[in-house]
């Protein structure tokens, strides 16, 4: 014991009062292992709040014993604790009972306490001229057993049938709060557009959907059966069992009953009950990626954490001669560099758990907005905790293990000199880095070809009919990939050190300050390859994910025409037609050249099981195309300008000509296999459906894909009357011109929902992506400025000597400035160029695989990434740098 | 056992190869008893530091052997050489000789550490020695709390802490004044005195004074070797 900790002792203590003496270095070091563990800490603390077990067990039941449901059925001998009660009979077969005539606290041990679950209803109330749609929720409204569906935060629970309480977004939105936003305005009314009103008792959140909008009621108030819902097949309570009685005592005497009783240690302790069903996904189809990125973070950290370390290595190397020169054997030298790596990484990986938990918890109302969640205390995973901060101390000891090996290469004499010989090893790096590189290139080609042929394949394949593949097989591409990645990536790490060294005998015709960046940059690689591979893995990462991204845009689905807004009722609860043409007349009147077009669907004459109207939807019921599985769509009346607007151009006469005959128009290829479309008059389109063929003529649309808002089949009104199909009015497409503002929009939205209406926008989703893309540069670039920042700094620390010599033969103040900028274009720049080759090749792989043979390439990005991050870093290197050169003695 | 604590027999010393080969050392034979403390002498470039380097096994010579306390350098790997210098062999350079992150006491006791002894019998052992050197007042001070000829004492007690008595010093008192210099050097004649045996890198005749033999070296070879010369004292005195 003695033996083993001699040799750690005194470079713990070396390594505790260096990491004091060289206190900037240390803390730059310590930050960089603790963002990361903090950020991992805000997660865990997230994702355990708000997602854990133990938010899952709040949200199902709250603080209650366990929820029991009754179902239709008088028994159900199978169930067990875990299953669904829905799932236990064929939920088409009539029930065997009423379940809201079933006595439950009869069956539950005596002095059980059973509320009902909350029942969910669509309500419409006035408020002067407006109309505003909201939820109705009635349920024991401030009942402890139900505060995790309402708590109460001003005034009290309703305790008359006239009261009602409304949660604090409504009250907003109705405004019916206090002048400070806090309180509720005394005397508050709601009324129901069937004219009952009830008296605003109190006002409440929800604390599992802060942003919700309802109205919360009693059962048997005045409110309770002023909205409209569904029948419901199963009613579930809170259970309040007694001190003492066994949940798991309770559940097999409820489903002899036909009740199902779910214990709160479902959740807690899954572990005992089998029958559970856990959704747990593919476990490694999540945690390889989720390891891959975690990986690169780590080297990320260790490389540019290694740089600092290296140079405070090198400035360090007399002492560590000394210890050598005492007896110490080179285990001892490099315990006591990694002994640093091993305090730094400790002290970085406490700050970043005490950081991300400060995080959290100084920021909980904003997480609270974020998440749109009450958090009541932060919960974390502990063993992950400790895991983050294992892989912390680990990268602060990842981080010194090339300097301490380095150093502890070196003999006594050398160290004492301060004398750095290259070893075989680090002649032969280069050699090496050139065949892994290469292997890593081949690898990656072979890797993107055979995935495009795969992918090309699969494509063929899905063309031929009756032909069906699940999703085609790219293991092999994958694994070439990530493993040729990997090999890319060690391989320029290896090279850099001999580009360095290449770079530096270009140099000579370089002016002055290029010239001492790039030299300087090749006589101190162990600081300059660290940074250059930090930048070069980061840029290679976003350059790859804008690839990934850029190949995903082509097969975007858009909902809708550019500049249009549809409008569309809420089935259960829309006045009809007349409401639908005023809010689409509203909407319109808010947008420069709005104009409301009516959109005519149809409906059979036979009504669903519920009562509905039956669409009259048209597919291909024979087609064994997979890709054109399950198509079905739903008919509508033509006009010309819907058809304009879903086609993007106006109808020709051959297809108006067409409708007059009796064909309807496709725009769906799907649906159209053999010059002619089935259509069904169906819910679902079901083998029971009655059927009707017609002849059809295709159209292109002017989306790769037709409008999922718009119909895809076009029928005449006369075609229509003739097979007695009935036109309903399924909303309005409301035109207007591209000068639309943001707040035009805004305000034509909420003239929707003031009729009571839903207003729809087309999603643009190449802006997100093209936003997320921008944002991956971004923070390419932000990793760029840290090392290059880095490099810098530890650069002008390390050569303070060479800037006073400068000063001494009279160079100019800005002579600095202009080193520090060439500093920063060298290795921001290289490591730029590197990472783009590296992210271009792993992209080749990437872009096929995600089903584009195209190979679109991300110029926007790429341009951000490879041009403005390494003029950033020059200018934020020539900012950041005093123009003083120091005067100061030569120490050597 | 052998009578000389450090025997050097016929060492040479080539940097390089080829045309940029330099002999640093060429043919040097050398002798150091325990009690005797031996300088060595000459211009620059002529091989002193190399001798002290190969003397204490931070080198190894290219042709002939080093003993020291009888054992064979080229006869140890580089654990055992790293052993010796832990037990048998102490250094004192001309400056920055001490770690600046750890005390006085700490520095001397750090051989002893190194080599598994618990850290209060270290600790007791540096005591001893810094209290030998006269600077036992110091041992939790910094080196960079103390002026230079402290750290020279502290040095050279660390040099010689626990079972360690050859000491090797090169050029101690080359960053300090003449008068701490001189304490410095008396330093390290009574621990001589005192049964270490010593080897003296200087370039000034004053310093070699103190030393009971003399050996001058120019181009790697010694070219001269004299007796004891006359006492440092009254060479002080005389002036």
């Amino acid at each position: 014991m003695s033996r083993w900790t001699s040799g750690w002792r005194p470079a713990l203590r070396i390594a505790r009062r260096s990491v004091r003496r060289n206190l900037k270095r240390s803390i730059l070091i310590a930050a960089l292992i603790a963002v990361p563990i903090a950020g991992a800490t805000v997660i865990d603390g997230m994702l355990r709040t708000m997602s854990g077990a133990e938010h899952n067990l709040y949200q199902a039941m709250g603080t209650a014993d366990g929820l029991a449901q009754i179902t239709g059925q008088h028994a159900l001998p199978d169930w067990r604790p875990g299953m669904s009660p829905y799932g236990m009979h064929d939920p088409t077969a009539e029930t065997e009972r009423d379940p809201a005539a079933v006595d439950l606290l009869g069956m539950l041990p005596p002095g059980s306490r059973a509320v009902p679950e909350p029942k969910f209803l669509g309500v419409q109330l006035t408020e002067g001229d407006r109309i505003v749609r909201t939820d109705l929720m009635v349920f024991a409204v401030g009942d402890p057993l139900t505060e995790h569906r309402a708590r109460i935060v001003a005034g009290r629970a309703p305790d008359d049938p006239a009261e009602a309480v409304v949660t604090k977004p409504l009250a907003d939105r109705l405004g019916l709060l206090t002048d400070d936003g806090d309180g509720l305005r005394p005397g508050a009314t709601i009324t129901v557009d069937d004219g009952r009103t009830a008296t605003v008792s109190g006002m409440a959140v929800n604390p599992l959907q802060l942003d919700q909008q309802a109205v919360l009621t009693r059962p048997g108030s005045t409110m309770a059966d002023a909205g409209v819902s569904f029948p419901e097949m199963v009613l579930g309570y809170y259970v309040d069992l007694p001190d003492g009685v066994d949940p798991d005592s309770v559940w097999p005497v409820l489903a002899e009953h036909g009740v199902t009783f779910t214990p709160r240690e479902v959740h807690t302790q899954p572990e005992r009950y089998p029958a559970l069903m856990t959704g747990g996904g593919d476990f490694l189809e999540t945690a390889g990626p989720v390891a891959l990125v975690v990986l690169f973070g780590v080297l990320e950290v260790v490389l540019l954490a290694g740089a600092a370390f290296a140079v405070g290595a090198r400035r360090q190397v007399r002492e560590l001669g000394l210890i050598g020169a005492n007896g110490g054997t080179s285990k001892h030298v490099r315990r006591t560099v990694l002994a640093q790596g091993l305090f730094l990484g400790t002290i970085g990986a406490l700050a970043g758990l005490v950081l991300g938990w400060l995080v959290l918890v100084a920021g909980t109302p904003l997480w609270q907005r974020l998440t749109n969640e009450l958090v009541d205390g932060w919960r974390f995973g502990w063993i992950e905790l400790v895991v983050a901060a294992a892989v912390g101390v680990l990268s602060g000891l990842g981080a010194a293990l090339v300097p301490a090996i380095g150093v502890a290469r070196m003999r006594p004499v050398d160290a004492l000199a301060q004398r750095f010989r290259s070893t075989a090893m680090t002649a032969r790096l280069p050699v090496l880095g050139v065949v892994l590189l290469g292997v890593g290139i081949g690898g990656v080609v072979v890797s993107g070809l055979l995935a495009r042929q795969v992918m090309a394949d699969y494509q063929a394949m899905l063309e031929q009919e009756g032909a069906v593949y699940t999703s085609p097989d790219v293991m092999l591409p994958t694994v070439g990939a990530v493993l040729g990645g990997l090999a890319m990536v060690v391989g320029v790490i290896m090279v850099s050190s001999g580009l360095l060294g290449a770079l530096g005998r270009f140099a000579a015709r370089l002016p002055l300050s290029a010239r001492l960046a790039v030299r300087d940059a090749g006589r101190h690689r162990h600081r300059t390859v660290p940074a250059v591979a930090a930048i070069m893995i980061v840029v290679a990462g976003a350059v790859a994910m804008s690839f990934g991204l850029a190949a995903g845009r082509s097969t975007d689905f858009r909902s809708q025409p550019e500049n249009t807004v549809i409008v569309e009722g809420d089935p259960m609860l829309s006045d009809g037609d007349e409401q639908l043409a005023t809010g689409a007349g509203d909407v319109a009147a808010e947008l420069p050249g709005g104009e409301a077009l009516e959109i005519t669907m149809l409906s059979g004459s036979t009504p669903t099981p519920d009562g509905g109207p039956t669409p009259v939807a048209f597919g291909s019921p024979d087609s064994t195309s997979p890709r054109c599985d399950m198509s079905w769509a739903q008919a509508g009346i033509a006009t010309p300008k819907l058809i304009e607007l879903a086609t993007g151009s106006p109808p020709s006469p051959a297809a108006l000509a067409a409708l007059d005959r009796g064909e309807v128009l496709v725009l769906d290829e799907c649906l159209f296999p053999d010059d002619a479309t089935t259509g069904a008059v169906s819910t679902e389109a079901d083998e029971e459906a009655e059927r009707v063929t017609l002849p059809g003529r295709l159209l292109e649309p002017e989306s790769e894909y037709p409008y999922y808002q718009f119909p895809a089949v076009f029928v005449s009104a006369e075609t229509a009357a003739e097979h007695g199909w009935t036109p309903e009015v399924g909303g309005y497409v409301v035109t207007h011109d591209p000068t639309a503002t943001q707040d035009d929009i805004d305000t034509a939205l909420a003239a929707a929902e003031d009729n009571g209406l839903n207003g729809y926008v087309n999603t643009d989703e190449s802006a997100e992506i093209q936003a997320v893309s921008l944002g991956l540069a971004g923070g390419a670039g932000l990793v760029t400025l840290l090392g290059v920042g880095i490099t810098v700094a530890l650069s002008a620390a390390e050569s303070r000597a060479d800037l006073a010599t400068l000063a001494a033969v009279g160079a100019q103040p800005r002579r600095r400035r202009l080193l520090a900028g060439a500093q920063g274009l060298v290795i921001s720049g290289m490591g730029t160029v590197l990472g783009l080759v590296v992210g271009a090749g792993i992209g080749f792989v990437v872009v096929p695989l995600s089903g584009d043979l195209a190979f679109p390439v991300p110029w926007e990005s790429l341009a951000v990434t490879v041009v403005a991050v390494p003029l950033l870093a020059v200018l934020v290197s020539m900012l950041s740098t005093r123009s003083n050169l120091p005067m100061v003695r030569r120490v050597d | 056992m052998t009578e000389y604590a450090l025997e050097l027999r016929d060492v040479t010393r080539v940097h390089g190869s080829g045309e940029t080969a330099v002999n640093a050392l060429h043919g040097v034979s050398l002798r150091v008893r325990a009690g005797q403390l031996v300088a060595v002498m000459g211009p620059s470039g002529s091989g002193k530091s190399t001798l002290l380097h190969l003397a204490g096994g931070l080198d190894t010579p290219t042709e002939g052997v080093v003993e020291v306390e009888g054992n064979r350098l080229d006869e140890q790997n580089r654990a055992g050489l790293a052993a010796l210098r832990r037990r048998g062999i102490g250094y004192v350079f001309q400056d920055l000789n001490l770690i600046p992150a750890l005390t006085a006491v700490e520095n001397v006791a750090l051989p002893r550490e190194l080599d598994g002894v618990r850290v209060r019998v270290a600790r007791a052992e540096a005591m001893t020695a810094l209290e030998d050197v006269g600077v036992a007042n110091l041992a939790e001070r910094f080196p960079d709390e103390m002026s230079g000829g402290q750290q020279q004492r502290v040095a050279i007690a660390r040099a010689l802490v626990g079972p360690r008595r050859l000491l090797l010093a090169d050029e101690p008192t080359g960053a300090l004044d003449s008068h701490t210099g001189e304490a410095v050097l008396r330093t390290i004649r009574a621990r001589c005195d005192a049964g270490a045996a010593g080897l003296l890198v200087t370039h000034e005749a004053r310093h070699a004074a103190w030393a009971d033999e003399i050996v001058f070296l120019r181009d790697g070879r010694i070219v001269d070797e004299t007796g004891a010369m006359p006492a440092a004292d009254s060479l002080l005195g005389a002036q």
